[in-house]
Order: structure tokens, then sequence, then C-alpha cells
């Protein structure tokens, strides 16, 4: 073969080879043998590391300054189990602790462990007392293929000890008490560690001090607080998706059960998932078509309407190889997990009332599901609804054969909104609630175009596209009258300054949707204000 | 990437190459002029997925299928020719067990029967070394996918770029005939994505040309 030859066949190979797509995605590192976690108790009240760890600070390495320091809480399988009549089954709430920054659009999630002393001699300084340590990953979400380079492992220690002390001296706490007010400590801490690349164990130096306590969320009337003025924030970071894009390779796919947690770490208020209806009618979750970006399977393409769900379930699966999850399924597995209210977003105007079906279903509290034997739908546990629907006594509460939400969550009507996208499902959704088959009184809704459809239909929340621009007097309008206004989708710093402080102080939207959750709550609490009017219904959009 | 662009970058010197003025030598060749066919070209062989590799533990049965293709070309007096194929691609059939969800939610054990497999409209330069030919070509190709999960069938059509690449060796060749063997590798890609399914073809492949000027 001449050299001209040698050159083409060169190139057929390189062809044939290139930019090959990989059909899973990495997952986040992790201590060999459960790390120091595995030596620890958990702790005893996991609402106290909000108390004693939440604020801003500063780092000295891998992070920039300032980050935040966020504490979450979320759920377990526990939800899921029935109750009996005045008896809820208890649900373990975990503690996160996450750093969000706005360098490479960092963050860490770390989980929380009290070290006792008999573990010292594995820990440098050794100690006789127990220590309040921190264990994860760290990852920088501005590159999508992560290695050691961009992620690795994070250990740090709590100090002062008095802190320490405060997290693992407190008294357990289960969900059958009531939830701990929120008592910040102000105390100044700082977390001391180090973090590695990839899975090698964490060699360099990491100090985060504490600088200032969070900023509020409250509309300025509320500070200071003022029985007149609702105590709800008026500001949310909206999670897009999920609190990962599947294509960012979080380990986690978008628009799954498990992304509702990963939301809920990241500092994430309320969640944007995207419902489809399937051949035969099951809605499901799902963004936009079977793209090999974002599933697997040879024979896994085209659209979700084209398939049956067994069907989809027998040739799909997500990057990370979760099933493409039933609308009723997820909604459930994060009203039992989390707070986070749910802003369905409507693909198409066919999936509209079978969404409402199943979260009239799915709401326990409201009539006659309240009543009816054979409905296990989500009930408010704890806190129990104040006052108790008629005919409940404490003793009664929960109704046999319900189900709770999460500790603190409010009710199923409140938290599920439909999202209307265009004019097609706003027709639909309209002539939904004229032929009663939508009942306006329990099902809220939210419209991305035009802000008149937000009043004639009665829907709660107006969340327009960032592009359109600020829009003030139509969102200073909707907002006067409790309305919740948000924009979508904005992932860069300059554009989500710019929506924060155009207009001037507590002057911004109620929210913003983005793919990068640590990077908002960070400019939040750098350049943010709380809008001046909290929306109505407990600040969910 | 970096292959993809060396790829590119390797046809287009190949092409320019070609397109080099010959030095001016001092005597003046014999004037010999160059041949131009018009060709037609069939493919019939064996084909199946290349990538990503099956996970045959977890099925019963896979094959790939008999595949086709039919190709017209122009060889003219440059060092490339031109070509334009239509081609049937059996990407993978198989059969499994599965535990699926079914629309009321209970996970169930049932038998899934699948089909892939793709009609391709593919443009391109082609080269003919001696007794070998090297074709290479993008286009527009229609992925089907037929299902079969609980005794349902539902056929689905997909429309991706394609990449094509193929290398022949035309063994025997009674003018205006040539009957060889053939290679052929097809890459899927969609919008935003890179490749994200191939497969490869053997089989034998014959040339007509049908219109000889001399």
């Amino acid at each position: 073969m001449n050299s001209n030859g040698r050159k083409i066949a060169l190139a057929l190979c390189a062809l044939t080879s290139a930019a090959c797509v990989s059909r899973t995605s990495p997952t986040p590192p992790t201590f060999q043998a459960g790390g120091l976690l595995a030596l620890s108790t958990p702790v005893p009240n996991p609402y106290l590391l909000q108390d004693a760890l939440e604020g801003v600070y500063d780092t000295t390495s891998r992070f920039g300054s300032p980050v935040v320091v966020h504490a979450s809480q979320w759920g377990d399988l526990a939800g899921d189990r029935v109750t009996t009549a005045g008896q809820a089954p208890i649900t373990r709430v975990n503690a996160s602790v996450s750093i969000l920054a706005a360098d490479h659009y960092a963050f860490a999630i770390l989980q929380a462990g009290c070290l006792p002393p008999s573990a010292s001699p594995v820990v440098s300084p050794a100690t006789t007392q127990t220590q309040l340590v921190l264990e994860g990953y760290w990852r920088y979400l501005d590159t999508n293929n992560p290695d050691p380079t961009t992620t690795g492992l994070v250990r740090l220690f709590v100090q002062p000890q008095s802190v320490a002390d405060y997290v693992c001296g407190a008294p357990a706490w289960d969900a059958t008490q009531p939830i701990p007010a929120h008592a910040p400590l102000n105390i100044p801490v700082t977390l001391a560690g180090a973090t590695g690349n990839g899975e090698n164990l964490p060699g360099d130096p990491l100090t985060v001090t504490w600088v200032q306590p969070r900023k509020s969320r409250l509309p300025p009337c509320a500070q200071p607080p003022n029985p007149t003025c609702s105590a709800v924030p008026s500001f949310l970071v909206g999670v897009h998706h999920g609190g990962c894009q599947t294509t960012d390779n979080c380990g986690i796919s978008e628009n799954t059960p498990e992304t509702s947690i990963l939301a809920t770490q990241l500092g994430g208020e309320y969640l944007e998932v995207d419902t489809r209806l399937t051949k035969d009618n099951v809605p499901v979750f799902f963004h936009l078509s079977l793209n090999p970006g974002v599933v697997q399977g040879v024979y896994c393409t085209g659209q979700v309407e084209d398939y049956t769900y067994e069907q989809l379930t027998a040739d799909c699966r997500l990057r990370n190889g979760e099933v493409i999850p039933r609308v009723v399924d997820m909604i459930g597995y994060i009203l039992a997990r989390t707070k986070l209210p749910l802003y369905l977003d409507s693909k198409t105007s066919s999936v509209i009332l079978p969404v409402a079906n199943i979260l009239a279903a799915l709401d326990g509290e409201r009539p006659p599901n309240l009543t009816d034997p054979t409905n296990d739908g989500y009930v408010r546990c704890n806190p129990p609804p104040n006052p108790l629907p008629t005919g409940f006594t404490p003793a009664t509460w929960p109704p046999a054969g319900k189900r709770c939400l999460f500790p603190g969550s409010n009710t199923v009507s409140v938290r599920g909104v439909i999202g209307l996208p265009d004019s097609d499902s706003v027709n639909t959704y309209q002539s939904e609630q004229q032929s009663g088959q939508i009942n306006s009184t329990y099902q809220r809704c939210l419209v991305e175009e035009n802000s008149s459809d937000v009043t004639s239909l009665g829907c709660v929340a107006w969340m327009p596209r960032y592009t359109r621009g600020p829009m003030q007097s139509e969102v200073n309008s909707l907002q006067s009258t409790g309305h919740f206004v948000g924009f979508w989708t904005i992932n860069d710093p300059a554009t989500i300054d710019a929506f924060l402080t155009t207009n001037g102080p507590n002057q911004g939207p109620n929210g913003m949707l983005t793919n990068y959750l640590g990077l908002l709550n960070q400019r939040y609490e750098v350049v943010g204000t709380p809008p001046q009017y909290p929306p109505t219904l407990a600040g969910s959009p | 990437m970096r292959r993809f662009a060396l790829a590119l970058a390797l046809v287009a010197a190949t092409a320019a190459r070609a397109e080099a003025p010959v030095p001016a030598t001092s005597a003046p060749a014999p004037e010999e002029k160059t041949p131009q066919d018009w060709e037609v070209d069939l493919f019939v062989g064996y084909g199946q997925l290349a990538y990503p590799a099956l996970d045959t533990a977890n099925l019963g049965w896979s094959n790939g299928g008999a595949g086709f293709a039919l190709t017209f070309a122009y060889r003219g007096p440059h060092f490339t020719h031109p070509f334009f194929d239509i081609s049937y691609v059996p990407i993978i059939s198989s059969g499994k067990t599965v535990y699926a969800t079914t629309a009321g939610g209970q996970v169930v054990t049932t038998w899934a029967s699948n089909s892939n497999w793709a009609w391709g409209f593919v443009l391109g330069p082609g080269w003919d070394i001696d007794w070998f030919r090297f074709r290479v070509g993008v286009g527009l190709y229609d992925v089907l996918v037929k299902t079969t999960v609980g005794g349902v069938t539902n056929t689905i059509s997909q429309f991706s770029v394609g990449f094509l690449g193929a290398a022949s060796a035309l063994v025997w060749r009674p003018e205006p005939f040539a009957v060889g063997v053939e290679f052929r590798m097809v890459a899927l890609q969609m919008p935003f994505t890179g490749i994200y399914q191939s497969a490869w073809e053997a089989g034998i492949t014959g040339r007509w040309d049908f219109v000889h000027v001399k």
C-alpha cells in the first residue's frame, strides 16, 4: 500500500472510533472502609448541625472565598410505611453539611459523625474528647467529566470543642418529637482538615473559617420580626431537573427520586422536574428525547411517548442505571424524604390531568381521602395539622393507613404545583378547570409565558425565561398580590448577580432555577437581598 | 475529538496532495486521456453491532443480520471519486428475560425481543488504489427499533447523523465488472452527542461500470 493508502486506512480507523459516547457515569469518590465515619456514631439530633455550623466562611484552598456552609435534613425509607391510628412510623432524619462555592462552581457534600475518644489512635492529633468529624467528597462542576483534579475526598474536624460537644452531647431526637426551633449558635467555627484528589486520602490542608451568619431570606418587613409580617422566606433557590445535570456526571441522573436528596444537600429549596406521558398513559419524569447522553440501552431511542411503560423499563436505563421513574412513585419518595415543593413542568399538555389526578390521590388530607380507608396518601405527622381536622384528636392522628410527609413538610396540595410552559398547556389546564376535572381549590399551577395567565387561571407563580429580561413592573405587580415570581434557568454568575441586583435592593425575583445550586446560594449571600413581598402559601412556588 | 480531527486532516491532506500541480518536465509526455466511469456497486453481507458492547450475559440470544447497500459513484481524472450510498444496516436483534414495571407499578418478569436496524443515505469521497477501494462518507440514517414486551410490539423511528467507512478488495476484475470483498463500519451520532452506536458489516461487493468514456 502506498503512502496515501496508509493515510486513508488510518483515517478510517480514527473515524470509526472517534468521539464515542460513554453510556455510564463515574461515581463520586468514597473513603475506604467507610473512613472515620465508620468509627463514629451519627449525630444525635440532625437539626443541631444547622444551628452550629451554617454560615458564610472563608477557605484557605480548593473552594475560594467566601463559601456557604449549608446543613440539610433528609429522610429514609420509613416514609414509605403506612400509619396505624394515632401512631406514625418513625422516620429517620439524616443530616448533611455542604460547602457551596462560586469558584469552579465547587461543592462538597459531607456527612457528620461523632468520633469517640477510643478512635483517637487513628486520628492525628490524638484526643481524649469526642470529636465532630465531617467526611465526604468535593467536586468542581465547571467540568463535566470528573477526574482526580476535579473531585476528591474531604475530611474536616469541627472546632472549637464546645461546638462539637453541643452537637455530639445533645439528647437523641427522633421524628416523634417536635422539630427543634432553629437557634443559630453564632459561635465562630473553624473546620480544619484536608482535601485530596480522587480516591487518595486527603492530604492538602484546608481550613474553613466562619465569617458571618447566612443572610436572611425573610422579606424586609420581617426584619426585625414583625408579627404583622409573614415569616415566609421570599427568595428560594430553584433546582433545575435535580441537584446536578446527568451530563455533569455527579453519579445521580436528573429527574430521579434520588436527585431530590442531592438537591436538598446542595441548598435547593424547590425542585423543577419534567413530566411526560408514555404511550399507555403512564406519567413519568423525563426531560427531552431518549438521547444517549442521558440514557443507556441499545434499544433506547426516540421519545418517551413512543413507548409503553413496560417497554421503557425493559429497554431503557438512565445514565446511572436508574429506571425512568413513574410520577406517582417519585413524588411519593420526595414527599416522604424532603420538604421540597415540586414544580412539575408539563412537557406535553396531555400529561396535565393525569398528574393532577396523582396529586389528588397522594394528598391524604384532602377530602374525601382523609376519611377514605382505601386511600394511602400522605398526611402531616410532625407537626400535625393545627387545628386537627374535624373528628380527629391527638390520640387518633394520623389516621390509619396513611403515610407521613417528611417532618416539617407542607401538605401535598401546597407542595405539588403543575407547570404550564406554553399556551397549549395553559388552554388545556383552563379547560380541565372549567370541566371540573381539576379542582382549583386544591390544585396549584405555575405559568411560564404570559403573566396575565397567572391571575386568570388562579395560579400561584410565574416563572418566565430569564432571556426576556427582568420585567420589573410585571414582577412587582404579581409579587404584590402574593404570587411567586422566579426565572429559569440561570447558570452564569454575572447574570445571576444582575437578576439579584439590577432593580435595587429588595426588588428581585422570589427565586431562580439553576443547574448550579451552590453557586446561586453563594451569590445570594454575596449580593442578594430578600424580595419585599413573600409569596403566599408557605413560600413555595 | 482529537482522533476525529486527525481523521479529517488526513482525508483533507490526501485530497490536497492529489490536487497538487504536476511539476513541469522538459519533454512533454504523450497526451493520454484518463477514462471516466459511472459505476454502480452492490454490497451484500452480514453485519452487527460493534459499539456499545452487548451485555450478552443477560441476553437469551442475540445476532446481527443480513445487510445490503447500493452505491453510485463517478470515477474521473481526479484521484478521489464521489459516491452516493443507500444502505440497509442490520444492527442487532436479541431476546432476553427482563424485569419490567407495568403501568400499574408491578415489577414483572417477562420476555422482551428487540431488533434495531437503519436505512442510510450517505455521500462522500472514495479512493481506488490498485485493486483496493476505500470510501468514507457522512449522511442521514433512519434508525428503527422494534420492541416486543409482554406481547405488545412497538416500532420507533429516529433520524441520526451517520458516518460510513468502507474498505474493499476487488480481487476479480473482468471489465466492465469487478467483484471482491468489502468491510464496512457505520457510526451513528445524534445532535450534540458523540457517536452512540456503531455496527460493522462484511460481505461481497460487485461493481459495474455502466458508463465508460475513454
